[in-house]
């Protein structure tokens, strides 16, 4: 029955494959949205787990997109004085800070690593975010020749990395977070302070400002849980020439626009697949009168109605079966194309799902969408099985 | 028991009107016999009764000794797959198969699997058609369409072959091959019920009938005149 079913929908491909490619469309979207849609929502849960920082305080005027310096990595060459951290650390309904010093966009010795990779030296006597993995790794506070890795840090070596001329001994890379973090290389104060320091492209910025050892990149701030987050950014810039950003703001924002964005996308995969299923039942409630002779063939053969609903119910499974994992073929492509776009012109935080997650959903859309094609000819299987036998002798010819 | 298929006053009505009226036959195994009368005077209707493809108005319908006046549609449909094999007015081939898998696609539903490719093959090889297994319908003549339609109602060796105008647009050599495969099955214990409006392959068999008026009358031949 099986070779009957795939010969018939063969000789028929052009409408076969008209359904096969409006179900594979649908199909694609669905899936590729609801992959980005779950690497964002993990993104989001990630940082806020894993970064802790509630709100991130930047110099005044720096002009880069909170965004794309919370989640995409970019490097942010503006400094401010070390003394702001006392400051703020006073402010009322603060529960603790600590400031970071970001160098330059980098490249490796051997291969570049990317301009999206910067190096971030932290202090080891307020720092809560790389406390985990130093943890893990059995140290309290990393060396000069020691770097912690952003997940999404490339290297090619095991343990050593080389960046502007030195090698650093990795000690851990760091889970991913859906934040700047991943693209980060996480060094001691020290160390970042004299990697720039010997950089001549910030020479400009050291006669204005004053040396490194004098300043910092950006303060991380955890509020107390009762407080007044509005209140503590008004406070905060009382203190000095600060930009505060208040991470879940910026994170709600992201959240909104990407629910907008998975609701128009994903609707218009939903209603490409449904009128692709509307096509399938129209398909073969016609095929179903259109092809009662050849019914009333298999009947005379000594085949039951359900033998027919079955032939029926089984070429409509072929068809959505087929469609469906072309299309999730094509959304595995449309999600990678897509991220490529959607990072081209909007940061946010991101993790990659789970292979368990992806296959999990593979699955499941193909089980409902076989299901579903199989549903969509029920009506006309219900129909052909109940065909009279005697049209065999009294129709035309066949198709 | 020799009788295959018996009909007991079998009628048929569509509304008011009569098709067929209290006809009644039997066929019994080894034998022919041709049903001849007018286009539309109900013979192609009596062939599908007999065919267990529609039931008659009134009357009994008993293959091998069963009634199948009391079975369901499933039981009627097995009843069509073990003890009826069917050559169509038109060659009736489905499009999407080959020649091979026509003749083996009653096969698929009945589920007799075994060697029945190699059956089919020799068929098609004893009906001047090997080297045709592999063509579609729309690549064939028809000539061999009607001898693969023939091979495939042979196929599972049924005990009743019935064929509706199986001749029909032949021309006369190949009307004769075809009636020729036919009969054969008659030699091999089948029992055969032709309805034909060619008098030549009529005259074939053991016993031909007249349909006039939705009554069956047997036609009595005088051999010694002819």
């Amino acid at each position: 029955m099986l070779l009957l079913i795939w010969k018939s929908l063969l000789h028929r491909r052009l409408q076969s494959l008209t359904i096969v490619g409006s179900i594979a469309v649908g199909i694609a979207i669905v899936f590729s949205i609801l992959a980005v849609y779950n690497g964002v929502s993990s993104g989001m849960e990630l940082s806020k787990q894993r970064m802790g920082a509630d709100i991130v305080i930047v110099p005044f005027g720096e002009t880069l997109e909170p965004s794309l310096l919370l989640f995409g990595g970019a490097a942010a060459n503006s400094y401010m004085p070390k003394e702001l951290v006392d400051g703020v650390r006073a402010v009322k309904g603060i529960h603790s800070v600590t400031p970071q010093f970001f160098t330059h966009s980098l490249s490796a010795d051997c291969h570049d690593i990317g301009t999206k990779n910067r190096m971030i030296g932290y202090d080891p006597t307020s720092d809560w975010i790389l406390a985990p993995w130093l943890k893990k790794a059995h140290k309290t506070e990393l060396k000069d020749d020691e770097v912690i890795l952003g997940a999404k840090v490339p290297v090619w070596a095991q343990n050593k990395i080389s960046i502007l001329g030195k090698w650093y001994n990795i000690i851990a890379i760091a889970e991913e977070t859906g934040t700047t973090l991943d693209y980060s290389l996480l060094v001691s104060m020290n160390e970042a302070r004299r990697v720039v320091s010997s950089d001549g492209t910030l020479k400009k910025v050291w006669d204005r400002m004053g040396p490194p050892s004098g300043l910092i990149s950006t303060i991380l701030v955890k509020v107390d849980n009762d407080a007044n987050i509005d209140k503590v950014v008004s406070d905060i810039q009382e203190v000095g020439l600060m930009k505060p950003i208040v991470a879940a703001e910026v994170k709600k924002r992201i959240a909104d626009q990407f629910t907008v964005f998975a609701i128009l996308i994903g609707g218009i995969g939903s209603l490409t697949v449904l009128t692709s299923l509307l096509h399938l039942f129209s398909r073969f409630y016609t095929l179903t009168w259109e092809r009662q002779a050849e019914w009333g063939l298999y009947l005379a053969f000594g085949a039951t109605g359900r033998d027919i609903g079955l032939v029926i119910v089984g070429e409509a499974a072929v068809v959505s079966l087929t469609g469906s994992i072309i299309g999730l073929l094509l959304g595995s492509g449309l999600y990678k194309g897509s991220l490529t776009l959607l990072e081209a012109y909007q940061s946010f935080p991101f993790v990659h799902p789970s292979w368990g997650f992806l296959a999990s959903i593979a699955i499941g859309i193909i089980i409902v969408f076989t299901g579903l094609g199989a549903l969509a000819a029920w009506l006309p299987a219900y129909q052909g099985s109940r065909i009279d036998p005697s049209t065999v002798m009294t129709r035309g010819e066949f198709d | 028991m020799n009788t295959l298929l018996e009909l007991r006053n079998i009628e048929k009505k569509y509304g008011d009107d009569v098709i067929i009226s209290k006809v009644s036959f039997t066929l019994a195994k080894g034998t022919a016999i041709a049903i001849i009368g007018h286009s539309g005077g109900g013979k192609t209707t009596l062939l599908s009764i007999m065919g267990l493809l529609q039931r008659a108005t009134s009357g009994n319908v008993l293959v091998d000794a069963i009634d199948i006046g009391g079975l369901d549609s499933y039981q009627l449909a097995n009843l069509r797959g073990q003890y009826l094999g069917f050559v169509f007015q038109r060659a009736r081939l489905i499009n999407s198969l080959t020649a091979l898998e026509n003749v083996m696609a009653p096969a698929w539903f009945i589920r007799r699997g075994d060697k029945i490719e190699q059956q089919a093959k020799d068929l098609l090889e004893r009906f001047g058609l090997s080297h045709r297994l592999d063509h579609k319908p729309q690549e064939l003549s028809l000539g061999q369409l009607r001898r693969i339609s023939l091979a495939r109602a042979l196929l599972l060796k049924p005990p009743i072959l019935l064929a509706d105008e199986p001749t029909n647009d032949l021309d006369p050599a190949l009307a004769k091959e075809v009636a020729e495969c036919l009969l054969t099955a008659r030699t091999e214990g089948a029992g055969v019920v032709i309805v034909t409006h060619d008098l030549n392959l009529a005259n074939q068999t053991d016993q031909t009938f007249h349909l006039e008026n939705g009554t069956l009358k047997p036609i009595i031949y005088d051999n010694a005149a002819s």
